[in-house]
């Protein structure tokens, strides 16, 4: 363990490419954490070298953490849900929220045989463990993108899917029945790595809730 | 047999060969010389069992497990615990006459992984039980083994994260069973959102010193107090021994299996995504199995370390020189004084 005579090692932080990493640069950048990504580079250390920062897909970030490749990470609850593993709790960030809601065709008339929902969804664990815990059973087709085609193209009634804005819904003709669970960003670290370097990342915690 | 069929290999497997297989076996020897020279006698469990006896225990660990039916139809599971089938075979075997106890055991264990946990490296066990010890001397005891098996594989930056599942329980005495059980997890996993009110308490990691500070917000000679204090002691003691680095109160461990009753505790290892060992005391799991008597014990997972433990000189077999000599009588004879010296040689 480090010892505040050597220099520390620095953490090392998981982030998604796409559409969270921007938000989490700004939102670092303003409390003294600034970094950036050059050449095409995966890996950068942040100006104060506290934190070394990875580069990853989003649904691979927990099984980064989870190896204890990178010991901090950064995601959405839907993901850190999808992949089963449990993380070290840190941090609720304020952006990036979104709602895992269940959508259909605007003029769906529900009358499913009974029995089972069909329902198209890239979060398969979810779905099922969502209805499975409402006692209801689910056929699920598992997607991987362009969920919304789905429905218009008869593959399923139903879709499982994020929603934001739900402008691509109403562009596919599509409507949300029932918002399932709101999903938020959170700071999470591979549990073990926490407990080994708990006062350090203490102290980043501390920095990344300030206003 | 297809190709297929040749390459395929199932998931929970493990193989070592050559190398791997020899430091494993070396490895293996040492903590068991460790072990005996401390007192504990090794037992071994055996690989199979009725499954019913051990299904209350299973928790959301069931559907690792293999289960297989016998000739008569009975549902067995494959050795998927150590501590559970080893309290099991203790039941069995012991009386009240032969305690206190003290036993190790080095074994292979067998569960589902799944893709991504394929490297958890969590098939073979190694571990100790003190059985019939009450108090703090024999959760001391165990401890100061730990640290000496830490020791044994060159580990000192190995930490050995001390908590208490009596105080959990004493904190969350009024809830019934079925809503303690996400709570522990959520303490596990610092989910203070989830905790409430009591987060300031079991968010607590330092020393005995700060411990005690905490202590003095709790009702006097309640249970938490008391659950509380004990923890404190023990580590006091382990302080006063000037193991302040090895050993660090964390109010966050509360032990996931369902068994424990006192202590738990995990060994956290710089480099590895997962704890080390774990272990605790489980004052009525024993009873469960026929054997009225508290105990605790600790295991770790061998294959987790074997990476990171130097050796040192080691005559490993693959080295072995070839033995001198024209003859087969030649070489037989240049081969026994070798050996004598040593040396592995072959013919």
């Amino acid at each position: 363990m480090n010892t505040d005579k050597t220099q520390p090692e620095p953490l090392t932080l998981a982030l998604p490419k796409g559409r969270l990493f921007d938000q989490v640069q700004e939102h670092f950048g303003a409390r003294g954490l600034k970094f950036d990504f050059t050449d095409r580079k995966l890996t950068a250390l942040d100006q104060t070298g506290l934190l070394k920062i990875i580069l990853v897909k989003n649904a691979d970030l927990p099984t980064y953490v989870h190896h204890g490749i990178a010991g901090l990470g950064i995601c959405g609850d839907d993901v850190v849900y999808e992949s089963g593993h449990e993380f070290t709790h840190l941090l609720p960030l304020a952006f990036g929220g979104t709602k895992m809601a269940l959508a259909a065709r605007k003029d769906h008339v529900r009358d499913d045989p009974p029995g089972h929902l069909t329902i198209a969804t890239k979060f398969t664990k979810f779905t099922r463990d969502y209805f499975h815990g409402l006692g209801i059973p689910v056929k699920i087709i598992r997607l991987d993108g362009s969920v919304e085609l789905a429905p218009v193209l008869g593959l399923a009634p139903y879709i499982v899917d994020l929603v934001e804005t739900g402008s691509t819904l109403k562009a596919n003709g599509l409507a949300v029945l029932e918002t399932l669970k709101t999903i938020g960003v959170n700071l999470f670290a591979n549990t073990a790595y926490y407990k080994l370097r708990y006062q350090e990342i203490g102290r980043l915690v501390d920095t990344l809730r300030k206003p | 047999m297809s190709d297929a069929q040749l390459y395929k290999l199932p998931q929970g497997t493990e193989r070592l060969v050559l190398d791997e297989a020899f430091r494993r076996q070396v490895l293996t020897h040492r903590v068991q010389n460790l072990f005996t020279s401390w007192g504990y006698q090794p037992v071994q469990t055996p690989v199979f069992d009725f499954y019913e006896l051990y299904s209350p225990f299973l928790g959301t660990k069931a559907d690792s497990v293999y289960r297989l039916v016998d000739r008569e139809g009975d549902l067995l599971v494959l050795r998927s615990d150590i501590t559970l089938f080893l309290a099991r075979s203790m039941g069995v075997v012991l009386t009240d006459g032969h305690q206190p106890l003290r036993v190790c055991y080095a074994d292979t264990i067998l569960r589902h992984q799944d893709l991504e946990d394929i490297s958890a490296n969590e098939f073979y066990q190694i571990g100790a039980e003190f059985i019939g010890s009450k108090g703090p001397e024999g959760d001391l005891e165990l401890l100061l083994l730990l640290d000496d098996l830490l020791n044994l594989f060159g580990l000192p930056e190995a930490r050995i994260h001390l908590g208490s599942r009596a105080l959990f329980d004493a904190a969350f005495e009024d809830l019934p069973l079925a809503k303690r059980q996400p709570l522990l997890e959520a303490v596990a996993l610092r989910r203070w959102s989830v905790v409430g009110p009591q987060s300031s308490l079991f968010a607590y990691q330092g020393d005995s010193a700060g411990a005690r500070k905490l202590l003095d917000s709790l009702p006097k000679l309640s249970p938490a107090a008391t659950a509380l204090s004990d923890l404190i002691v023990r580590t006091e003691a382990l302080e006063a021994l000037g193991l302040n680095q090895r050993f660090v109160i964390d109010l966050s461990e509360v032990g996931r299996q369902d068994y424990y009753t006192g202590l738990v505790f995990q060994v956290y290892q710089p480099g590895l995504g997962d704890a080390l060992a774990s272990g605790g005391r489980y004052d009525q799991l024993l009873a469960r199995f026929g054997l009225d008597s508290p105990s605790v014990g600790f295991s770790l997972h061998l294959g987790k370390v074997e990476h990171l433990v130097d050796l040192g000189q080691l005559a490993a077999p693959s080295a072995a020189q070839k033995a001198p000599g024209a003859t087969l009588g030649e070489r037989v004879k240049n081969a026994r004084s070798l050996r004598a010296e040593g040396r592995n040689v072959t013919l």
